[in-house]
């Protein structure tokens, strides 16, 4: 266990070392200023803008940092040759996917919270906004999502290349965020007759994670009930855990059988 | 080495220059095109669009709304271009796809159908969408009050405004899903007449047998009946309900005549019963003109929405409705100890009263001078002595078979003398329709009736400015005026030229020893 902590703080402190960490941080932070300007412009719907297009940049950013930082994190080993010293030093290849997966999620959390922070800032000091108790539920279920997003660039990264990684990771994103409508998709092919295809995007909808579970910005800003604070802590998390295992146990077998030559 | 700086150095520059120039040419071009052709780009498939925003539904559609405000702001007045308008149109079916539950969208794109592109029933259309979306939203109530008026103030159309202001207070009516069966009714009326949302169908059916039920497909939330009936002697029922279809029936102690009852609190029922049925009509004939079932009442909605609901009835001349409907407005805004909402009621009341008196005796006074050459006096007592006014409701109900019941029973409810309350009583105080007489320009008579209470606020209200007028005037000199005249001598009196005409006919006088103002000798 010491050695998986020990892989994941330093991943952690090389990633915040990198520039890329604090390039996005900037830009999400810009980005939350452009909502401010937005938001003045949108005739008392400050409330509602700040917090859609707030949590849309950590989203995006957070993402787009677990994949800029997160597809070198492996490769940068390999390319390097330093994973020959790691494994050498008696780190397992399960220990070390698992450091690599945790260290970049702990620097994923950071960028999270940082801009989940600032963003409940903005909304205590702008006048007609505040953030409410669903908002810090929406940036919370919002690390679970980051967290498969996470594995997912782990688990590519395990046995391709920095850019393909990159590429499947945004590709499963995508479906992921897109999952209710494959759903609707099969029902419409069924009636279509095409009874293959959407018997496949039925698969495809079971085996994907369904990132839209982990949405619920719109509730936020319509003050609505996103059900018991027992099934937001533990149940949404828990299946984000769940897949999240399922991933990393591919990444490790995937890894295992990886010849570093 | 300095060469080749100046060189790199000069061709940036005149790479910006030509690149300056090029894009001011190209914004040239541009500045022919279309403004609305950004906005026609969007997708008129709102699905589409949710799909493409990968999750982001909510921005998308704050980015769209933004869109929206600066677009209407900039082509208010030519929004109803036909080229124009469909791309405004998708935008709002675009926002309102992304996030169905953003009312300001549905509120705005309302506001922007109707009074930019003057498309009163698109966006009639379009509020009622929003509020069907978000029925279950109390403060969606606006979508379908906005709807109500723009039906009552652009379309006139009294009664699609007062089914959307019912609407909006207590959601649909109920009883249009209900099945609905009837017993004892007599041959040619049919049971659906009683839920078909028209109060002037009515079914009659013989009084010992009648029994109405209204059965739903599911237990439903109750907060308001109301059983309507063309008829002049009100039959009285007792209405029971069931929770399901096997639950033994109850009954509600509290509804048992026509006109609304509200059930406070609420009960859920999947049936409804009305029965047993008694009247006073020697043939034991009873009439349901209209049922009516309600949920309960939406606490979001302020009060003046029911009170707009019933001007509806005015607006669209049904006297009856109007009225018994701000009877048991003021009537329960009185228990509820809101005298603001019952003052306001009496007041309509007194108006609307008063409104069918006075319609009935101009007719009589023109009878009159037709007849006599003279106008009647003041309080005119000839209208009734010589039987103009019953000669005019002769006529009335001749020509509408329903005027008894409609107008004469709400007119006669306190006092069959109908000359009396014609002539003397005016609902809020005892107090007379005189017939005022007056010259105009041309030397000729003009005459109007009016309440003698118009004539007494008029008075009041002249009488307590003359008064402040003389306080202002003692303060300045030291002493009252000696008459009332001397205050037109201020250069701070602005007052009309009738500002000293007692509007009561007699006169205004000043006691210059206590400065007291005071009126004597009413003409009327």
């Amino acid at each position: 266990m010491n050695k998986i902590f020990a892989i994941a703080l330093n991943t952690y402190k090389e990633a915040v070392r990198n520039k890329v960490f604090y390039l996005i941080l900037l830009f999400a932070l810009i980005l939350l200023g452009v909502s401010l300007i937005l938001a003045s412009l949108a005739l008392g719907q400050d409330d509602r803008i700040i917090k859609h297009i707030g949590l849309m940049a950590i989203n995006i950013f957070g993402l787009m940092l677990s994949m800029f930082v997160g597809v070198n994190v492996v490769y940068e080993e390999l390319d390097k040759r330093t994973i020959y010293t790691i494994i050498a030093s008696g780190v397992t290849r399960t220990q070390f996917i698992l450091g690599k997966f945790l260290g970049l999620f702990i620097t994923v959390t950071t960028n999270i919270v940082i801009m989940g922070g600032l963003l409940c800032l903005l909304l205590w000091i702008w006048k007609d906004a505040n953030p409410s108790p669903s908002l810090i539920m929406a940036i919370f279920l919002m690390l679970f999502e980051m967290m498969i997003v996470t594995a997912l660039v782990v688990l590519f990264s395990s046995f391709s290349t920095p850019v393909l990684s990159a590429v499947l990771t945004f590709m499963c994103w995508i479906i992921g965020r897109m999952s209710e409508d494959l759903w609707e998709w099969s029902i419409r092919l069924i009636d279509q007759g095409a009874k293959g295809v959407a018997y496949l995007l039925r698969g495809l909808y079971f085996f994907l994670p369904n990132l839209a579970i982990y949405n619920v910005q719109n509730q936020v800003v319509h003050h609505e009930d996103i059900g018991s604070l027992g099934y937001a802590i533990f149940i949404y998390p828990l299946a984000g855990i769940v897949y999240t295992a399922l991933l990393l146990w591919i990444a490790t077998v995937s890894f295992s059988g990886r010849d570093f030559k | 080495m300095k060469n080749k700086k100046a060189i790199s150095l000069f061709l940036v520059v005149v790479l910006c220059a030509v690149f300056g120039g090029l894009q001011t040419l190209i914004l040239g071009k541009r500045a022919h095109y279309r403004v609305e052709e950004k906005i026609l780009m969007l997708s008129n498939r709102p699905k589409i669009t949710r799909m493409l925003s990968l999750g982001f539904e909510g921005a998308l559609c704050d980015l769209l709304w933004v869109r929206a405000i600066q677009y209407f702001g900039g082509n208010f007045s030519t929004l109803d271009k036909p080229e124009k308008k469909p791309g405004m149109v998708n935008l709002f079916r675009n926002m309102v796809g992304l996030d169905p539950q953003f009312l300001d969208a549905y509120k705005f794109g309302g506001f922007v159908f109707n009074e930019a592109m003057r498309d009163k029933n698109l966006a009639m259309e379009f509020l009622l969408e929003g509020a069907d979306k978000n029925i279950s939203n109390p403060l969606a109530w606006r979508l379908r009050f906005d709807a109500g008026f723009i039906a009552f103030y652009q379309l006139k159309d009294f009664a699609v405004a007062k089914q959307l202001f019912m609407q909006t207070i207590y959601g649909d009516d109920l009883a249009h899903e209900a099945q609905v069966k009837a017993e004892g009714l007599q041959e040619g009326f049919f049971a659906d007449s009683i839920v078909d949302g028209d109060p002037y169908s009515e079914a009659k059916m013989d009084a010992p047998s009648a029994s109405i039920s209204l059965a739903f497909k599911r237990p439903k939330a109750i907060g308001r009946v109301n059983l309507q009936t063309r008829s002049a002697d009100e039959p009285s029922f007792q209405l029971s309900y069931s929770a399901n279809n096997s639950a033994a029936p109850q009954v509600i102690p509290s509804v048992t005549t026509p006109g609304f009852s509200d059930l406070a609190p609420p009960i859920t029922l999947q049936s409804m019963l009305f029965n047993p049925f008694k009247t006073a009509d020697p043939n034991g004939i009873v009439s349901v003109s209209e049922i009516e079932v309600y949920g309960p009442p939406n606490k979001e909605v302020p009060t003046y929405v029911e009170r707009m609901a019933i001007e509806m009835d005015r607006n669209a001349g049904r006297f009856r409705a109007s009225f018994e409907q701000y009877y048991r407005y003021w009537d329960e805004a009185r228990k509820k100890g809101d005298m603001v909402s019952a003052d306001l009621a009496w007041q309509k009341l007194t108006a609307i009263y008063s409104a069918k008196c006075i319609e009935l005796l101009e007719e009589a006074v023109k009878l009159y001078k037709e007849k006599e050459s003279v106008l009647p006096s003041t309080h005119m007592h000839e209208l009734f002595d010589k039987g103009y006014i019953q000669e005019v409701l002769r006529k009335k109900n001749a020509e509408d078979p329903n005027f008894d019941a409609d107008v004469m029973s709400v007119l006669t409810a306190r006092t069959k003398n109908i000359g009396e309350i014609l002539t003397t009583f005016d609902l809020q105080n005892p107090q007379p329709h005189i017939l005022i007489v007056t010259k105009n320009a041309e030397g000729n008579e003009d005459w109007r009736i009016i309440p003698r209470t118009d004539l007494m606020n008029d008075q009041y209200i002249k009488l307590e400015t003359l008064q402040k007028a003389v306080n202002k005037y003692k303060d300045e000199h030291g002493t009252y005026p000696k008459q009332l005249s001397d205050l037109s001598r201020e250069s701070w009196f602005s007052s009309s030229a009738d500002a000293f005409e007692d509007p009561l006919g007699g006169e205004f006088f000043l006691d210059p020893l206590t400065g007291k103002v005071g009126a004597r000798n009413p003409k009327y």
